[in-house]
């Protein structure tokens, strides 16, 4: 692996091996510990420096050749028998202290016996642990390897540079601290070649991994041997002298800047490079012209890329298109469009990875929460979904459509006639006086005993409650006015209080339009059940009945409610009855309660009116027409409105008549078999 | 029409009620803003009058207590009052829990003892005039209950296996709820229509009055 030194110039090119049994230079790449490690360190590398460290040594392992002079084998074959090499020898040294030159005795330090430390820093051992164990017969290559590894080594003297750029910028290496830096290095090696002769790595023993079986032992194409024999061969240390390379500053990479919440929604940053690097990529760009090696190796390249003479002898091997039977087209198979480069080395090849923009454009990386899904998956779903369910969606949103409008239609029409036969019977009572009769039912049991218990408190005070607003005002304001009216007559008080905060109002108003009533307002009372529980205590014991804020009542006001025998309850509430019912009835003595209620009110009094809590009811407008009519003997504007209301039901009832046999005819039409595919 | 005021109300009143209805075509803006205006309405009124006739004479009760409570009487619930008021203080919410459990607690003591005195104890003594329709009354109450009636034998398959009886129990009890619901639904459409045709009536007389003078 080719190194930079401090000064910033390459090394002579890897290879130098020695021939058995004699003395040589052993190279060995190590790193510094952290203490020697300087953070602005020019050469970028994190911080790491690395050293040149010649020793002088016995050459013990004679199993493997280590002559320099044989230049057909690569250098990256050297780098790793030297690091083998460096193995072997230093568990050997491990147990001889008094040994040389190994590279445990250089970790141990100047404490050591050893000279193999030149340097007084500890250097860390080379971990080739991880390095196949290779046959001792693999050491004989093949004639045409031997050739296939010259053109290896051009080609690794000719990558130097981007070996040393990937190594600056991306090296995970560096980062990881400085322990490892022998043993990354030597990754590194194994993974640059790897990349430059393909996908398959090479053999620490000069032999090429992953070669089929098929080429082994056989004879290279007369092609390749032609281009391999030609004369001009560049040596690796020509390319060494040629190249200078401007220094790389150390790259940093500016994170994009606050959190990111939601991948969907907030778009990554692009990032920023340092201007630094920018800068010296700009002036690599304009510096690096090709050297004459470059040139001589790229014109060769040309004619043996172009010559016709060459395609035509150019056979792909019969286990080659085995595979690529199998396998088809990648690019077909993946869907990428390739392109055909037009120039430079790579003319005429497909698929062609450019490695600046690779290099420029920094893997950018961001916080990705779990469980996300981004804005192309949900408008995929929906994409989805839509293919689906693309017809039923169609005809159920169809249906849905109808739907709506007929029932809006509908709607509209059942309100328009309601209110036109209201109208019409409100305009002209005359011609539905005939309703009238129809309308008119007989009283009811709970009405009459209702009757029966006002007459009975002729002459003494009545407690009214209005409990509802306004907005029931409509259907228990007439009932309110026959009731009161009737406490008119018999010459009753009426004492009204309330538990809802305008029915204060309300009674005031109906009690005003009542003829001849004696009325008296109590007001408003708070509290709900507490309340109402403590007004059935100030019934009980009128003398000693105080307002809830303390306050005694009046003299005059104490003795009407003293003499108080009836309870009228008017409400369209069931709590408010129930809270009656339960808090004052069942507190008092000698005291009825009687509730004129609304229609919808109605089945809750039937219980207590039962179990006799309740003395008397009126449930709703119906029978408060009846009872005016029947009990009191007059027809007031109860009866003169129920014309309209009894249209409007017979309107109601035709509907829902109407509606049921709809329904009916065409849920039986639906429920036979069959029916459901039409 | 004598007062313009009151021609006003009524015009006002009359536009409200268009309002109201005109959800019968469907929820729109006009319809949302006579409901605002009802409730609002409301609660400013039902606030009116609980200050008249509650507050303001509870304050003059404390602060004259001539011949009346003493004044010491009232710390007490002007103290829980207070207390109360802090529920709306962010951070102070739990200053108002010992009013809001005072209240619970006395609401619900008397709510108790009302319904098993006023309701429950009546109801289960109570008599008709029949004792074949007491018999009735409480054999469909029975049925009632027993269409809620939920609880089953777990079986070997996993399965909750409900008794056998409750499966023509459970269905007179369904049949009776579902009477008694109609019931009350016919009775709500009744109050219903009794109120459209009190104000039409109404609107119809006043403008009818209006116009003929």
């Amino acid at each position: 692996m080719a190194s930079i030194t401090e000064g910033g110039n390459r090394e002579a090119p890897l290879g130098s091996r020695q021939k058995p049994g004699k003395p040589g230079v052993v190279r060995a790449e190590t790193s510094v510990t952290d203490e020697h490690i300087d953070d602005n360190d020019s050469t970028g590398l994190g911080g790491e420096r690395t050293e040149q460290v010649e020793e002088s040594r016995p050459q013990k392992v004679d199993d493997v050749s280590t002559d320099s002079s044989d230049s057909s084998i690569p250098g990256w074959l050297l780098d790793i028998d030297a690091a083998l090499k460096a193995s072997r020898t230093s568990e050997q040294y491990d147990s001889d202290a008094g040994s040389v030159g190994g590279i445990d005795a250089a970790q141990r330090g100047a404490d050591q016996s050893g000279v193999g430390g030149l340097h007084d820093e500890p250097v860390r051992r080379l971990d080739t642990s991880d390095l196949p164990e290779q046959p001792k017969d693999s050491t004989e290559t093949l004639d045409w390897v031997s050739a296939l590894d010259r053109r290896i080594k051009k080609s690794d003297s000719g990558i130097g540079e981007d070996d040393q750029i990937q190594s600056q910028t991306g090296s995970k290496s560096m980062d990881q601290g400085i322990e490892h830096t022998g043993d990354a290095a030597l990754d590194r090696g194994q993974i640059l070649r790897r990349s430059h002769m393909g996908t398959q790595p090479l053999d620490t023993e000069g032999k090429l991994l992953g070669v089929p079986t098929q080429l082994a032992g056989t004879d290279l194409p007369s092609w390749l041997r032609d281009q391999l024999q030609r004369p001009g061969d560049i040596d690796s240390e020509e390319i060494a002298e040629d190249i200078k390379l401007p220094e790389p500053p150390r790259v940093t990479f500016i994170k994009p800047k606050g959190p990111v919440i939601e991948h969907q929604e907030s778009p990554v940053e692009d990032p920023v490079l340092d201007p630094s690097f920018e800068k010296w990529l700009k002036q690599l760009s304009e510096e690096s012209v090709s050297p004459d090696w470059m040139k001589k190796g790229e014109e060769q390249l040309d004619e043996a890329v172009v010559s016709d003479s060459v395609q035509a002898s150019a056979e792909t091997p019969r286990w080659l298109r085995d595979i690529h039977e199998e396998e088809g087209d990648t690019a077909e198979l993946l869907g990428i469009e390739e392109s055909i480069e037009d120039k430079g080395r790579l003319a005429g090849l497909k698929g062609a990875i450019h490695i600046e923009p690779a290099i420029a454009t920094p893997l950018v990386t961001s916080l990705v929460t779990d469980y996300t899904i981004s804005k192309e998956q949900r408008q995929q779903i929906a994409l989805l979904e839509g293919l689906v369910h693309a017809e039923p969606v169609k005809e159920k949103r169809k249906t849905i459509e109808w739907s709506r409008g007929s029932s809006l239609r509908l709607r509209v029409l059942l309100a328009g006639a309601l209110i036109l036969l209201i109208l019409i019977s409100a305009a002209a009572p005359a011609s539905t006086k005939w309703l009238q009769g129809a309308a008119t039912q007989p009283v009811s049991e709970e009405a009459q005993q209702l009757y029966d218990q006002i007459r009975k408190a002729a002459g003494t005070p009545v407690l009214v409650a209005f409990d509802y607003t306004p907005a029931m005002a409509g259907e228990l304001n007439p009932i309110a006015n026959i009731l009161l009216g009737q406490l008119a007559e018999i010459e009753s008080q009426a004492i009204t209080v309330s538990q809802s905060a305008a029915g204060s109002e309300v009674a005031a108003i109906v009690a005003q339009d009542v003829d001849g009533l004696d009325w008296q307002q109590l007001g408003y009372i708070p509290g709900e059940a507490i309340g109402l529980r403590s007004l059935a205590e100030c019934l009980n014991d009128p003398g000693d009945c105080q307002t809830l804020f303390g306050q005694p009542l009046p003299d005059e006001a104490q003795r009407r409610l003293a003499e108080v025998t009836l309870i009228l309850v008017l409400t369209s509430d069931s709590e408010s009855l129930t809270a009656w019912i339960e808090q004052v009835e069942a507190q008092l003595k000698n005291v009825a309660l009687v509730a004129g209620v609304t229609q919808a009110l109605g089945p809750l009094t039937i219980p207590y009116f039962i179990s006799g809590q309740l003395e008397g009811v009126i449930e709703g407008y119906p029978d408060a027409i009846a009872y005016e009519r029947n009990l009191i003997g007059i027809e007031g504007d109860s009866t003169a409105n129920v014309s309209g209301i009894t249209l409007a039901i017979w309107l109601a009832a035709g509907i829902l008549l109407a509606g049921t046999i709809y329904y009916a005819l065409t849920g039986l039409k639906l429920s036979r078999p069959g029916s459901a595919k039409d | 029409m004598d007062n313009i005021g009151e021609i006003g109300g009524l015009v006002i009143g009359f536009l409200l009620t268009l309002c109201v209805y005109s959800y019968i075509v469907k929820d729109n803006p006009m319809y949302r803003l006579a409901v605002h205006i009802l409730v609002g309405v409301s609660a400013g009124f039902a606030a009116v009058v609980v200050a008249r006739q509650v507050l303001i004479p509870i304050a003059e009760s404390a602060l004259s207590p001539v011949d009346r409570l003493p004044i010491f009487l009232w710390l007490v619930p002007i103290i829980l009052s207070l207390l109360l008021l802090a529920k709306l203080i962010p951070g102070y919410e739990w200053l108002g829990n010992s009013s809001m459990a005072v209240l619970i607690a006395v609401g619900s003591a008397v709510g108790l003892v009302g319904a098993i005195v006023g309701t429950l104890l009546p109801q289960v003594v109570a008599k008709t005039e029949s004792d074949l329709l007491t018999l009735v009354v409480a054999g469909l109450t029975i049925c009632v209950l027993a269409y809620f009636h939920f609880t089953g034998r777990l079986t070997t398959t996993g399965q909750v296996k409900l008794p056998v009886w409750h499966k023509y129990v459970g269905l007179a009890g369904r049949f009776v709820i579902t009477i008694a619901l109609a019931g009350v639904f016919a009775g709500l459409f009744s109050t219903t229509l009794v109120l459209l045709n009190e104000r039409l009536g109404f609107y119809l007389d006043s403008f009818k009055e209006l116009l003929t003078g």
